[in-house]
């Protein structure tokens, strides 16, 4: 499993989340614009597919593969939680991404 | 296709639940182990521990006609041998080598983490059975894996969406499918690759086509198929086999001491112009269990012979990476722990699953005592769900307090397990319902909660030399018990909230219209 790879996927789920009216509301409490909509969509399926790239980078196509959908799946549950019980928290685990990207 | 996805879950759903959660164990099956016998640790290297077990077999299996060794890596720590015993029986003997000093273990006997594989797909009953009833839980949980994806309207609407703390179903529904929806490629592999590992079990007429005839038997990619020709005569005169020695050397050279290197020593035929001697080479970082790489020596001679040709097909090779993935051998440390909580986010399925089940039946139970289904299934719930996480706390705890000499005592530890789960099945048949499942899941966190302090107690100095080196193993399973207690003592508080909510017993579940009247 590869930080950088799971960073991505976590950013690209909660882009996705962030693009569908209940969660949008329950971050930013307003509406959701249709545009930004389309934005996020865009942005957090770029998000996933890099994350892909960046998994299939660390540990080759087969176990890339496998670790990839692994990712995602923890990613979603832990972005789940967060919305569910910190909703404003959603970008805490951003920062790390930040910090990873910027070494 | 909800009537289907509803009884497919719950017909089988405790077995489901066991096979989920000591599946999921399974991903550290030999941290586990590490864990439950810390007499044994880890020194050396792999090539050394072999020239140390190659020695001890030449004294203790001299007129043996096979040989296997399976040698320590990043994982495990012990070397361990198996070998025919002589005379042309189907006996074997076994023995578990201290890797640096090529001598017995002084250890304490256990299954350790080969308890929770061997139970996850035999569940402790006599072979066949154990394997078919696993395998039709396996169909039955793809067959509810299926319908569930159809009846679930809300697919991607309720995405990443948990609404806890509502009353009623709506929770429970939304954690249910959340778990679901998220690790979906995970349980669609996982139970497929399941159905897969024994398909020859269950399809018998597709044999054909896993082990193709005419070809080369597979090397050695089952163990369980590969010896059964080798059954020596005995009227055979015996033909010294050649020493192990210089074979270690050229293995050696060829793959190295240490790291990925040779995993497993298979020793064929001794003793008659046939015996073969195989190498095999760690897997590593590869999904399909077959194509090992191999170095293959004559018995008799010493001289090197070519590698086996790979048998089999298309099928084969699906099936080999189906097992592989199943395995997950391949994962690092940080993949197999996304398994790991993977494989708990299943547990946590089939666990809400079973409970809904009964939750959304509750209000239609008139009259003053429940059905004796529902009570049966609510019962059945409470001894699986909270009794089962308890009887292995009472496993490790056994591991612990067992005296090491006992007899048999690796037997004695699985007693203790059983007699754990039936002594919580009867509880959850004595007590009110409420209060049973608190007290059960109450007690497996204060057990989970305080195993490592039983391990600072019991084998203070091994959890001190763990400290002092770093041992992943012994100290990962001291937290994993720390976060199990965690789990289950969150259960156990949200059950008491639930209780609170609702403090005269049924109706369990409040209807929305209700549910907003009674809101402020």
């Amino acid at each position: 499993m590869n930080p950088f790879a799971s960073l991505l996927a976590y950013a690209g789920l909660a882009s996705l989340a962030l693009a569908m009216d209940r969660h949008h509301r329950a971050v930013f409490a307003r509406e959701l614009a249709p545009q930004l909509r389309t934005a996020l969509r865009i942005a957090g399926w770029s998000l996933l597919v890099l994350s892909g790239g960046a998994a299939w980078r660390a540990h080759g196509a087969a176990i890339g593969a496998v670790s990839w959908l692994a990712t995602i799946a923890s990613a979603g549950f832990m972005l789940t939680l967060l919305l569910t019980y910190r909703p404003r928290f959603w970008v805490a685990p951003l920062a790390l991404l930040v910090l990873l990207a910027g070494r | 296709m909800t009537w289907l996805h509803t009884w497919t879950g719950l017909l089988l759903g405790w077995v489901l639940f066991a096979i989920f959660l000591t599946g999921t164990a399974t991903y550290f099956r030999w941290e586990i182990t590490q864990w439950m016998q810390p007499e044994v640790r880890r020194t050396g290297t792999p090539l050394a521990a072999a020239q140390a077990a190659a020695e001890r077999l030449a004294t203790v299996a001299t007129d043996s006609p096979q040989w296997f060794v399976d040698l320590p890596d990043e994982r495990t720590a012990a070397t361990n041998l198996l070998w025919r015993a002589p005379g042309g029986g189907r006996r074997f003997e076994r023995e578990t080598l201290d890797p640096a000093t090529g001598s017995p273990v002084v250890a304490r006997d256990t299954r350790g983490g080969e308890f929770f594989y061997r139970f996850h797909f035999q569940l402790q009953l006599p072979h066949p059975w154990g394997r078919y009833l696993a395998g039709v839980a396996a169909m039955f949980m793809f067959v509810a894996l299926i319908t569930g994806v159809v009846a679930h309207r809300r697919f991607f609407a309720d995405f990443f969406t948990f609404r806890a703390g509502r009353p009623g179903l709506r929770s429970w529904l939304d954690f249910h499918n959340v778990t679901a929806v998220l690790a979906l490629p995970f349980y669609f592999m996982i139970t497929y690759s399941a159905l897969v590992i024994f398909i020859a079990m269950y399809m018998p007429w597709g044999r054909q086509i896993l082990a193709e005839p005419g070809t080369a038997p597979r090397a050695g990619a089952t163990r369980s198929e590969a010896p059964r020709h080798a059954r020596p005569e005995t009227d055979r005169t015996w033909i010294a086999p050649a020493p192990l020695a210089p074979m270690l050397d050229a293995v050696e050279r060829a793959w190295g001491a240490d790291g990925r290197t040779v995993k497993r020593i298979d020793v064929a035929e001794r003793g008659t112009e046939r015996c073969v001697i195989t190498f095999t080479r760690h897997g590593g970082a590869q999904v399909s269990i077959g194509a090992r790489e191999q170095l293959r020596f004559d018995g008799v001679t010493g001289a090197a012979l070519d590698p086996l040709p790979v048998a089999g097909g298309l099928g084969t090779a699906t099936h080999d990476v189906l097992y592989g993935l199943h395995l997950a051998r391949f994962a690092g440390p940080a993949l197999r722990w996304l398994f790991f909580v993977m494989g708990l986010l299943g547990t946590a399925l089939v666990g809400t699953g079973l409970v809904m089940w009964t939750l959304k039946r509750r209000p239609q139970q008139t009259g003053a005592r429940l059905s004796f289904g529902h009570g049966l299934v609510e019962r059945l719930n409470i001894a699986t769900i909270a009794g089962l996480p308890l009887a292995i706390a009472v496993l490790f705890w056994a591991n612990r307090l067992l005296p090491v000499d006992l007899a048999g005592r690796g037997d004695r530890e699985v007693d203790c397990f059983l007699i754990a789960w039936a002594v919580a099945l009867i509880h959850a048949l004595a007590r009110p319902v409420m209060p049973a499942w608190r007290e059960q899941l109450r007690l497996g966190a204060a057990l989970f909660l305080l195993l490592p302090a039983l391990d600072a107690l019991t084998t203070g100095e091994h959890l001190r030399a763990a400290l002092l080196q770093r041992n992943g193993a012994h100290l990962g399973f001291d937290a994993a018990m720390l976060g199990c207690g965690g789990l289950l003592l969150l259960a156990a508080r949200r059950l008491g909230r639930q209780a609170l909510a609702q403090p005269s017993a049924p109706p369990l579940i409040v209807s929305p219209e209700a549910a907003k009247e009674t809101a402020p």
